[in-house]
Order: C-alpha cells, then sequence, then structure tokens
C-alpha cells in the first residue's frame, strides 16, 4: 500500500496535474480562440468588452441567485464553493507538500478554518446531490457526471479530513491516504473532461453570448446554396 | 422569493405547417445542420454549451412555461439538450467515438417530432438566462432549434405566410396592406387627430430628409389607430421631422423567430428603406421585437448602414423629460399596471423610460412583482402569439403566470406597449376572465396630451 501511495502522490499526481492543466489550457486557448474567429465572422465586431465585462461580474456573483426561485440551492452551492476552492489551495498541508515538492508556498488557513471548510464541504455536498435528486427538473436530465462527481469530490474532502486528524480516523491511515490521493488524482483527471472545467471556462459564457447573437451576415444565403435550395420560394 | 408553483397543467402545442414532400427527415436536418455550422458561427456556441452545462435546473425555477407545466420538456436546459446532444453525436469527435462504444442511436424522426414541439413551448423570454450560474442562452438555443427545423420544412404556418408576404408579396409587409389602403388610415387617422386637437396633425409620407423614418409594427396601422395618434401627437408637439415610407412601413421581422435568412432579409429591406428616404435615424413603434430585431440587428447585417435607432418610448420620455411634450395628469384616474415586454426589457434597455412616462401623469401606478429585466413573459413571445391554435397552450400555460400578476396588481388599465404582448394580453385578459384593459402607452398620451 505504501508503493501505490508513493506512487499517487508522485508520478501519478504529477501526470493528474499536466492532465487538468494541459487540459484547460487547451479550453482557455480554443475558447479564445473561437471567439477570435466570432468576432471576426460577424456581422457587427463592436464588443464593448467593459459592458460584457461588467455582466460577467454580475453572473459570476454567487450572492445573487440568493434572489431568484431556488435561494436554498443556491446557499448550498455558494458554501460548497467556499470549501473547494480554498482548501485545496490553502490547507497546511497541502502547501507543505507543494513546498516540498516544487519549493513553492504560501500563506494558509489557519486550521481550524480549514477544517470548518472541509466539514461544510462535505455536509453541503451530500445535500447538493439530496437536492438534485428530490427536484424534479434536475433529476430528470442528470447525466452520469452529476450524480458521480459530487460524492467523488466529498470522498475527496472525508479521506482529507480523516488523514488530517487521526484520532477521528476508523481506519487505517495508509488506507484513508490511499483514497484521498487516489480519489484527488481522478478528479484532477477528470477536470477537463467534465463539467469541472467551468473554472475556466465561465468568465468566457457571456463574451460567447454576445458574439453569436452577432449573426454572420450572408450565412444564411450560403446555407442556401450548401442545401442546393437557391432560388426557392419562402 | 419563491412563487408558488402553479397547480400543474400541460397542453400540447401543436401548429399548423405547410405541406412538405415526404424527405429522410434525420438526413436532412442533419445537412441542414451541417450547412449552418459551416457558415455561421453556431459550432464555437454549441462547443462552450456541451461543456458547461450543469444540469442543476436553475433556469426550470425561473421558466413561466415550467412553473405551470412541471415538464421535463419545459426545462430549458433539458430543450437546448435536444440540440446539443444531435451536435455531440453528429459533429464532434469525441462524440462520434463515444457513440461507437455506446452505442448512442442516430438522430431519428422522434427526435425531429420532439423537437418540433419543444422548441415552440419555449417563448424564448431568456428569463431562464437571469439564473443559469453558467451564463448559458438558452434562447439562442431555441433560436437555432427553430432555424434548423424551419431549413427541413418544419415551421408554424403562421409565421411562413407572414414572411411570404412580406419578402415576395405584393404588399411588402406582413398584414398584406396595400399602400392605398395605408394612405387612407392615415388620411382618416389625420382628421380624427382635427377632430380632437383642433390642429392639422399630419403623418408625413414618404418626406425625404426627415429626422426619423417610422417603422411601427404593421398591424397597428389596422389595430392600433390611438398608439399612432398619440405618437403623431407627440411629434406634432416636438416638431421633430419625421416620416412613413411608402416602400416599407412594416417593423415586424417574424425572420428572428425562425429563420436567420429571412431575419437577414427583413432587416436589410428596413435599411434599404431608410436609405431612400435619407432620414438620419431610424424610430421603431413600440413593438418589442421589431425594436430589438432594429436596435441590434441592424449593426449585424446592415452592411455600411447603420442609422441610429430609436425606439418611440426613448423618444416620448426624451420629450416629457425636456418639457417639449406636457401631460395632463387629471386625465387617467384609474389604477396603471406595466408590462415590460422581454425582447427590449429583458437587456434593460427600455424599463425606465415607460415608468418616467407613466409617472408623468398617472397617479395610481402599481408594479407588477417581478418587473422590469426579470418580467414574466406574456406567454406569446418568440412569435408564438401569431400561431392562433396555440392558444390555449399561450393564455393557460405559456401566460399564466401573467394572469396572476396582472390579477394581484387590482389595476383597470395594463400597460402593454409592444405589439405581440397586446394580443396576447388581452387573451390572457379574457381566458383568465380578469377585469381589466389592455391599452398602449401612447393611446393614454394621446388622451392626456396638451397640444
Amino acid at each position: 500500500m505504501d508503493t501505490l501511495i508513493q506512487f499517487g502522490r508522485g508520478p501519478l499526481f504529477r501526470f493528474a496535474v499536466v492532465v487538468a492543466l494541459l487540459g484547460l489550457a487547451r479550453y482557455v486557448v480554443l475558447s479564445a480562440w473561437g471567439l477570435r474567429r466570432a468576432r471576426q465572422r460577424a456581422g457587427d465586431k463592436r464588443l464593448d468588452f467593459g459592458a460584457v465585462a461588467s455582466r460577467t461580474f454580475t453572473v459570476l456573483n454567487p450572492f445573487r441567485y440568493l434572489a431568484g426561485n431556488r435561494a436554498f440551492y443556491t446557499a448550498l452551492s455558494v458554501l460548497f464553493h467556499f470549501g473547494v476552492i480554498l482548501v485545496p489551495i490553502f490547507f497546511a498541508g497541502h502547501i507543505r507538500l507543494w513546498r516540498r515538492g516544487i519549493g513553492l508556498g504560501w500563506p494558509a488557513l489557519p486550521a481550524s478554518l480549514s477544517d470548518w471548510l472541509t466539514l461544510l464541504s462535505i455536509a453541503t455536498g451530500v445535500l447538493l446531490l439530496i437536492a438534485r435528486a428530490w427536484y424534479p427538473a434536475s433529476r430528470g436530465m442528470s447525466r452520469p457526471q452529476d450524480w458521480l462527481l459530487p460524492p467523488l469530490i466529498v470522498l475527496a474532502f472525508l479521506s482529507g479530513y480523516l488523514v488530517a486528524h487521526p484520532g477521528s480516523n476508523p481506519f487505517s491511515l495508509n488506507l484513508v491516504t490511499l483514497v484521498h490521493v487516489g480519489v484527488c488524482d481522478l478528479l484532477l483527471i477528470l477536470t477537463p473532461f467534465t463539467k469541472i472545467a467551468h473554472c475556466v471556462m465561465l468568465p468566457y459564457s457571456q463574451y460567447v453570448n454576445e458574439m453569436c447573437w452577432r449573426l454572420v451576415p450572408g450565412a444564411g444565403q450560403e446555407v442556401l446554396k450548401t442545401l442546393g435550395k437557391e432560388g426557392q420560394p419562402v | 422569493m419563491n412563487p408558488k408553483m402553479l397547480p400543474v397543467l400541460n397542453v400540447p402545442v401543436k401548429y399548423h405547417i405547410e405541406p412538405v414532400p415526404p424527405m429522410d427527415r434525420p438526413r436532412r436536418f442533419l445537412e441542414a445542420f451541417a450547412a449552418v455550422l459551416r457558415h455561421s458561427n453556431y459550432g464555437f456556441l454549441l462547443d462552450h454549451f456541451s461543456r458547461m452545462g450543469a444540469k442543476c435546473a436553475m433556469c426550470a425555477a425561473e421558466c413561466p412555461v415550467y412553473q405551470v407545466t412541471a415538464s421535463d420538456a419545459d426545462v430549458p436546459c433539458s430543450r437546448s439538450e435536444l440540440v446539443l446532444k444531435t451536435y455531440r453525436r453528429h459533429f464532434t469527435a469525441e462524440g462520434r467515438m463515444m457513440a461507437r462504444v455506446l452505442g448512442t442511436p442516430p438522430l431519428s424522426d422522434a427526435d425531429i417530432d420532439k423537437m418540433t414541439e419543444a422548441f415552440y413551448r419555449c417563448t424564448a423570454c431568456r428569463r431562464c438566462n437571469l439564473q443559469c450560474p453558467m451564463g448559458l442562452d438558452h434562447g439562442l438555443i431555441t433560436h437555432l432549434g427553430r432555424y434548423l427545423l424551419s431549413e427541413i420544412g418544419i415551421a408554424p404556418k403562421a409565421l411562413v405566410v407572414s414572411v411570404r408576404e412580406q419578402l415576395q408579396g405584393k404588399s411588402g409587409n406582413t398584414s398584406a396592406i396595400p399602400v392605398p389602403a395605408l394612405l387612407n388610415t392615415l388620411e382618416f387617422l389625420e382628421e380624427d387627430l382635427k377632430e380632437k386637437f383642433g390642429k392639422d396633425i399630419k403623418f408625413p409620407v414618404d418626406q425625404e430628409g426627415a429626422e426619423y423614418v417610422f417603422f411601427p409594427a404593421v398591424s397597428d396601422y389596422l389595430l392600433e389607430p390611438d398608439v399612432l395618434m398619440g405618437m403623431a401627437a407627440v411629434f406634432h408637439a416636438t416638431g421633430d421631422s419625421w416620416t412613413i415610407g411608402t416602400g416599407n412601413f412594416d417593423g415586424i421581422n417574424y425572420g428572428l423567430f425562425y429563420n436567420d435568412r429571412h431575419f437577414e432579409a427583413i432587416v436589410k429591406r428596413e435599411v434599404a428603406e431608410w436609405k431612400r428616404l435619407k432620414a438620419k435615424k431610424m424610430l421603431i413603434g413600440e413593438c418589442g421585437h421589431a425594436s430589438r430585431t432594429a436596435k441590434a440587428f441592424i449593426p449585424v447585417f446592415g452592411g455600411d448602414y447603420k442609422p441610429e435607432v430609436v425606439n418611440v418610448l426613448e423618444y416620448t420620455d426624451r420629450a416629457i423629460q425636456s418639457g417639449k411634450v406636457k401631460l395632463r395628469k387629471d386625465v387617467i384616474k384609474e389604477r396603471v399596471t406595466y408590462h415590460d415586454p422581454c425582447n427590449y426589457a429583458r437587456s434593460g434597455w427600455i424599463v425606465d423610460q415607460p415608468r418616467r412616462i407613466i409617472r408623468s401623469f398617472i397617479q395610481d401606478f402599481v408594479e407588477m412583482e417581478p418587473h422590469g429585466k426579470e418580467n414574466y413573459c406574456c406567454g406569446g413571445g418568440g412569435g408564438t402569439v401569431s400561431i392562433d391554435e396555440m392558444r390555449e397552450f399561450r393564455t393557460m400555460v405559456g401566460g399564466k403566470r401573467k394572469a396572476e400578476q396582472l390579477r394581484a396588481t387590482g389595476a383597470h388599465y395594463v400597460i402593454a406597449p409592444c405589439a405581440n404582448c397586446k394580443k396576447q394580453v388581452k387573451e390572457v385578459i379574457e381566458d383568465h376572465k380578469l377585469d381589466m384593459e389592455l391599452i398602449g402607452l401612447h393611446d393614454l398620451i394621446l388622451r392626456a396630451i396638451e397640444l
């Protein structure tokens, strides 16, 4: 089991990080390229970057959704994201590993705050899954990744908590460490292939909408020609 | 605030379609899809949306149709998935590979039948966009879905017939009003204005070099004389020059609702008439989609010609603010509420202007909740108001939330400026037996203006 743990923390982790970073970088580049191309073809190339950026920040503001019709679900999601974003980056144990591995470190969250955020992520992750199953509209259209990602994330946080708190851990430390490392590596690898990629793609959405509503002049006639329907009446 | 879910009611949507020759519909649909992807920017949109969907159904909670039907088919994200899954399965390497591995069936007739209904259950009000945490515009997917269907001959006959008359008919407008009938109508309205105000208030026709060339919803000439007279009275007060062009006097653009090719052609006809008359600006009437198609899409399709587009509510608001138009405050005593047309309220373009106008002369004004950018659609959006055979769905499903809002205001008048909203709200009032009257804003201005 030690060998597996070392593999998961070493080569597999490095592979997972590379897959995640390259995969996300690919989306960033493809999105920027796609926007550029869309703008070149669009009939109206003016783009008020400021106004679209303002809309982007409005959409990114999680608290605005509390005024909508699913305020409870929104609150769960906001709390979930706090832990999911802050703990992996600012947990002291992780920073120690980065410092050991690549010589880079940064300020850490206080241990008690990390603990609370971890427990919050676990609780809200479970509740989000229940909320997804309870609300008919989301239940009906959920895909395998929508059901599998929350439990994986919860498992990552739960195993991480148990690793950091041996006194609370009813299982063997090695087993829990292996689960934690394995699940986190899996989540990193899945990042560019699942909706987790929204972490880099979300800022593009308003620009995509803006440019894609600027339809391409003449496209309709070209479609007609391609389909061999030129000259056909309305 | 969470609205109470209304008692569940579902009504199927069927609409008349002109006969098409028998064909392999899935194959023709995919050919049309391939052609559209090749020549447009929709592929980029679909790539982004495919990756971003969280399937959280936040959109469903905001959709006025879903709030009534609670049907999976009316979840905006589910509806968009009809196009997205076809795109992934047939037009992406990843999708084709996964289809081989998982044995995913190709597009079928049943899928097309689902889209045929689904994309016209949507009013394209884009209320779902307000709450989508991923920023996805499901209205744009509805727009694309309808476009693809139209290229295989599936489009509501009501919309097709209107567009055909506008683009290929003798009259060149959706209501088939010939120019002599237009001129007669304008003469009649001028006589009416003379009787009312004792002044010569004109509807200038084919005046070159005017400040504004006017494009209302052409149905206003048939159905909304008071709106037109109200506008003419405002222009008389401001002294600005304006004109109606006999080459094209129809601001309606049903191409927005189902086909990009017609959409572009109709916008270009407006620009051509503006150019012919050498006007400085374009003035659009109270109609929502006519305003949006001109404002947002003349810059897209107008080529080198991009006239400034002003909505008449903006114009009148400025005229009142500058003191050129005065309205008597003692004329409208009844309680009034205001319905925000989605096509110009959702973007925030025309929200405050009508309210400033209303508050300048109406004492008892009450808002519907929600209103403004967060308004509920009248239920007839996306061109569905023109599809008479959809009335039951429109008023009892799509318009049910609006009926609840109207009832809650206790208002006597509901101002619905948009021509399409007017018809829909009238029908909502009738079918829900509401004790109120539908009116346009310039109708009330006509009653109150001091000349």
